[in-house]
């Protein structure tokens, strides 16, 4: 069973995340990559093989000209190496090296995991890659050249290829958690490569005024819901100048909540607010290690 | 209410280990796992451990939703730094020879005898066509890997190409051949997502090439020669094909028939040993290239093809087989 982590809340509602847990035996939970965002990857990666390719090519056409002679078809074969390892091994020579990070991954912010949270090994990079030939390059040689693979076929063998192709090139549209072939055959995903800042403790006191007391009655009003949308509005990066707004807003609608009868003024908005979230934390943190966790207002267990 | 909350003590006393952690990590997401000192190096799964183990006591204990998402995140990204691939590249390598491919090649033991019985199956088929008729010879075989090589060619035309291949041109083409092979064989896998159906006629396919191509030489009683121009270098060949066709059995056998496991769980099962079969089946096909560039041409003595096919079947049996008898002594 996984635990939702209590800070979800303030989470991008809109990323599917990916639930995992590590060989430690603890629940995390991973960003999935959008569509979008591994299309970026991936063009990136395309770009890079084409532009190698076409630095080969001209340093091949320049030694054609030169020194080498068509000698027995060996330049031919060559070629036809470095096509071959451009078409089936570029992505996965790229993911190895980066440790599940192509450089097209790696400025999209992007990377491999493995689905189930245990090591990522090497022969589950080599199946995802090796399935690129039926998701990429089988469609493109039957989009773009047909008649080397079906020469002579009917126009219904045709069509059906076609079809084939597109539910093969358009899989991750269809897929709920946008997953390719190679994903599911290694059982893999692409997350977001996370990031986030530790911001400094906010149930301190930096005041050496005593504290506003709150009685028990004050304090079971909210729920862990509440108190996580308090600390959101407590941590707002003052740029437009509304925090101070937001935080008299705030506390005239906790003050009215709680009937407060002590000090009322604006000005005293944010201490008010850093007393009432201490107190309140306070209070669901020991409710929450006698196992009883207050989801919201609404929740009566508390 | 002077004394301090529970859950920011827990925070003062391990957010040290965290910024060391943090630290680290940046860097290596940044620098790679190169960037890291001896020292720092045998921290880091130490500070890792540290970090999930606070991640689990602050769900427990902690509301701080800020603290509780870093925690999540740091530990998310310390785990993809510890548990990433980490291996250099030789010692992988060594890895694959050593226990990899011959660990998923026995996985895979089922779908590939499926393959190897597919492409045996093709070839009795081939031969029987051929003998009954040789005109399917032209339907089965292309025109191009036939050349002068038809039912209407006779013994000493065939005999001759057995012994006395084109010089130069021969490296080249064997170049050509592995490409195109591993391409197939790549593709033959692939298209075991497919359902398998794709697979399986490829696996026939390419029996019923070989079956009419021995039947014609049976015919003129250039069997022995037949099978030491081909078996030097077909032992490592056919093996990559039937195996990389047992690799796209695999799969499709974990999408139709994915047993007591989910679908999914099926299919990774069987994807991760499918595609280190397929890499180790183009090794194969390397070394059949070379053997087809180099050895053929210079070899002639049917008593040495002989021999050098035995000693590749002997070395191929070994290189799969002899972990297995270590794992079970």
């Amino acid at each position: 069973m996984t635990q939702r982590p209590a800070g979800a809340a303030t989470r991008d509602p809109g990323v599917l995340r990916l639930a995992l847990t590590v060989p430690e035996g603890v629940p995390i939970e991973l960003e999935l990559a959008t569509r979008g965002e591994r299309l970026t990857a991936f063009l990136i990666d395309l770009m890079l093989l084409m532009l190698v390719g076409l630095a080969l090519a001209l340093v091949i056409g320049a030694a054609w000209d030169g020194a080498l002679e068509y000698q027995d078809g060996w330049l031919l074969a060559i070629i036809a190496l470095l096509v071959f390892f451009l078409r089936s091994g570029w992505f996965l020579t790229l993911e190895i090296r980066g440790r599940g990070r192509t450089p097209g991954k790696r400025l999209a912010g992007l990377r491999v995991v493995d689905a189930a949270g245990g090591p990522l090994r090497v022969h589950a990079l080599v199946a995802r890659n090796l399935m690129r030939e039926v998701e990429l390059w089988l469609p493109l040689t039957l989009l773009l050249a047909p008649e080397t693979l079906l020469p002579g076929a009917s126009a219904g063998v045709q069509l059906l290829s076609g079809l084939w192709v597109l539910g093969l090139l358009f899989f991750p549209v269809f897929h709920p958690a946008g997953a390719r072939l190679g994903d599911l055959v290694a059982g893999t995903r692409v997350v977001r490569a996370p990031k986030a800042v530790l911001l400094p403790e906010l149930g301190l006191r930096k005041t050496d005024a005593p504290a506003r007391v709150f009685t028990s009655i004050q304090l079971s009003i909210y729920g862990i819901f509440e108190l996580q949308m308090l600390e959101k509005a407590l941590r707002i990066q003052d740029q437009a100048g509304d925090r101070r707004e937001t935080l008299i807003q705030v506390s005239r609608l906790i003050r009215k909540k709680l009937t407060w009868d002590g000090d009322a003024h604006d000005r005293d908005a944010e201490p008010f607010l850093r007393d009432f979230y201490a107190a309140l934390r306070r209070q669901l943190e020991e409710r929450l290690r006698l196992g009883r966790r207050k989801k919201d207002k609404h929740d009566k267990r508390g | 209410m002077t004394i301090e909350l529970k859950s920011a003590h827990f925070r003062r006393d391990r957010e040290p280990a965290w910024r060391e952690l943090d630290r680290l990590v940046t860097r290596t997401e940044a620098r790679g796992i190169g960037s890291l000192s001896a020292v720092e190096l045998t921290r880091l799964p130490v500070l890792y451990r540290a970090a999930v183990s606070s991640l689990s006591v602050a769900r427990a204990i902690s509301l701080d939703a800020n603290l509780l998402e870093y925690l999540d995140t740091l530990a998310a990204r310390a785990y993809m730094v510890v548990y990433g691939t980490r291996r250099p590249l030789g010692e992988a390598v060594r890895g694959f020879f050593r226990e990899g491919f011959p660990a998923a090649v026995r996985t895979l033991r089922l779908p590939i005898l499926f393959s190897l019985a597919l492409f045996l199956l093709g070839g009795v088929a081939g031969f029987a066509l051929v003998q009954h008729d040789p005109e399917t010879y032209y339907a089965i075989v292309p025109p191009a890997l036939a050349d002068e090589r038809t039912p209407a060619a006779d013994r000493e035309t065939l005999k001759d190409c057995l012994y006395n291949e084109g010089g130069g041109h021969l490296q080249a083409f064997a170049t050509f051949l592995f490409v195109h092979n591993t391409q197939v064989g790549l593709t033959a896998f692939a298209l075991g997502i497919v359902f398998g159906l794709p697979t399986l006629l490829l696996m026939l396919f390419n029996g019923l090439i070989l079956g009419a191509f021995f039947q014609i030489h049976h015919a003129q009683g250039l069997s022995l020669d037949l099978w030491g121009w081909l078996l030097p270098h077909g032992v490592p060949e056919l093996s990559a094909v039937v195996l990389c066709g047992g690799a796209g059995l695999a799969l499709a056998r974990a999408i139709l028939l994915p047993g007591e496991h989910t679908r999914s769980e099926a299919l990774i099962e069987a994807g991760r040993p499918a595609g280190t079969v397929v890499i180790g089946a183009a090794v194969l096909l390397a070394v059949a290239g070379v053997i087809e560039g180099v050895f053929r041409q210079t070899v002639r003595d049917i008593v040495l093809r002989y021999a050098v096919a035995a000693v590749g079947a002997a070395l191929l049996a070994w290189w799969i087989l002899a972990p297995w008898r270590r794992g079970r002594a």
